[in-house]
Parts: structure tokens; sequence; C-alpha cells
């Protein structure tokens, strides 16, 4: 996938669980979990600022793109 | 709009029950008159009537009315015109060419497939009926539930189409009617029809399951 999302690891550098970052942006666990384990196809800006806020950060931090035709 | 959708699915569960029942009569016709003819010539065997079924147009041309009977309500004579009829042919009177067996025993075939299709087919309907009313139209299953439903509804006019053809080659070989000429009527385009815009309606309904998932997906 083009599109990495790194949320585990700024979730790790927080030091915040799944549970609680959920908790706290109003987003279900589950939703999150797809959005952490790369399963999403897309995200909505308010979702992103949610996250950004949250976890003091910029969304190139959790968004990262990678060129498949690298590899 | 789920308590529409439920309306819609009793309505045509109604009118599916209502049709099936009437072609269950219709075909147990079809069938009885079968038995009974195929009885009588096992019985009879110096006879061997061949039936034809064909479409049929006046040689004058459309309402000419070439043909009369009696309104037995009134005892007067009325003109009258076919367009579909039926023609047994008594082997002894008419020769009939060799590969009318072939076509026959090709028909057999057909029909036994027909009669398959017709079989599955109330079970292919009732099942995305039912899952119309349980909200589960955009699933896959349901589509191609549906795309079945097309393609058994194009192989059944196709069939017919068949079936009605091999009849009126063979009519138009051995058959001269005196006020009629046999005819192929293609204009009975209505199975196909159906089953296109069931299948088209399947490829939509895959576009909106796509839409569905990456809505879904959508964080």
């Amino acid at each position: 996938m083009s599109i990495i999302v790194n949320l585990d690891v700024m979730m790790a550098k927080r030091k915040i669980s799944l549970n609680e970052l959920s908790e706290r942006i109003d987003i279900t666990p589950a939703n999150l979990s797809i959005l952490k384990t790369g399963k999403a196809k897309a995200i909505r800006f308010s979702t992103l600022e949610a996250i950004c806020k949250e976890l003091d950060c910029q969304p190139g931090d959790i968004l990262e793109f990678v060129d498949d035709d690298l590899f | 709009m789920n308590k529409r959708i439920k309306i819609l699915c009793l309505l045509l569960s109604a009118i599916y029950i209502g049709v099936v029942i009437y072609c269950i009569f219709d075909f147990g016709d079809g069938m009885m008159a079968g038995y009974r003819h195929g009885k009588k010539q096992a019985q009879n065997s110096s006879t061997n009537i061949q039936r034809l079924h064909v479409k049929v147009k006046p040689i004058e041309g459309v309402y000419t009315y070439p043909d009369k009977t009696i309104n037995t309500l009134t005892g007067q004579e009325v003109k009258a015109e076919v367009s579909d009829c039926r023609i047994a042919l008594d082997s002894s009177d008419t020769p009939l060419p060799s590969y009318m067996k072939i076509s026959r025993g090709i028909v057999v075939v057909l029909a036994i497939i027909v009669l398959i299709g017709l079989i599955y087919l109330p079970f292919l309907f009732f099942s995305i009926v039912k899952s119309a009313t349980r909200g589960k139209m955009l699933e896959h299953k349901t589509i191609r539930k549906i795309q079945r439903v097309g393609y058994l509804l194009i192989i059944y006019y196709l069939i017919n189409t068949v079936v009605y053809l091999s009849d009126f080659i063979i009519a138009k070989q051995i058959v001269t009617l005196e006020k009629y000429r046999i005819i192929f009527d293609f204009s009975d385009f209505s199975f196909l029809f159906l089953g296109l815009v069931t299948l088209l309606l399947a490829e939509i309904l895959k576009v909106s399951v796509q839409l569905k998932e990456e809505q879904d997906l959508t964080i």
C-alpha cells in the first residue's frame, strides 16, 4: 500500500493505548484499529485533526507515502 | 425505506406466487395432454402424430380475418384470425423428415434444462426477496443470486427461441396452410430484456457495494 499509517508509532511515543485514544477522540476502537492496521480506505480531515490534536503531532507523523514502484 | 422495500417485496412475492400457480395449472394441462397423446400412440403404433407449434399470419395480411366461427351467445357467424397455432401431423399422411427425430431429442433435452431452471428460479427469487427484507441487498452473495436470475432468464429466452425455430424450420419444409403463412416472430424479446435488465441491476449493485465498502472503511 502506498500510504502507510504510523499511528501505532505515535501512540507508543505518547504512551497511549488504543482504547484510551478512541475514547478521547470519540471514535470506536474497531475503527481506530482498522486505521492503525492500514485497512482503512480513506480518512476524514476531522478524524485526522482529532488524532493530531490528541497526540500533539503533525499529519506527516501519522501518514507516510511510500512509492510502490521502487519495490 | 425498509418499510417500502418490505411492502414491495410482499407485493412481488404475491404476484410471483400467483403466476407460478397459474403456470403450474397450465403446465399440468400440457403434461396431461402429452401423457394422453403418448399413451394413445403407444396403444396404436400405426399412427405417429407430431405436433408443431408455430406462429402464423394471414396470407392476405393482418386483420383480414380469413376464418369464421360461431358466436354461441348470439348464434351469429363471426370472422376470426389466428396468430399462434399448433399443427398436428400424421406421419402416415405426411412423410416427416428424418432429422425431426434429432430435433425432437434436442427439444426434450432443452425442456429438461428449462424445467430445472424453473424449479431453481423460485428458490433464488425468494432468497433475494428475503435478503431485501432483511436489508442485506448490498452483499456479494445477493448480487451473485441476482446475476443467476439474469442468466436463467436469458437462457430461457434462447431455449424458447431454439424450440420455436426448430418447429418453424420443420413446418416450413412440410406444411403449407391454405389461408395462412408460417412466420417466425422475432418480436418477443421480453425474457431477453428482463434478463439483461437484471444483469445490469447486478452490475449497478456491485458498484454500490464497492462504494459502501469504501464508506465503511472511511474513518
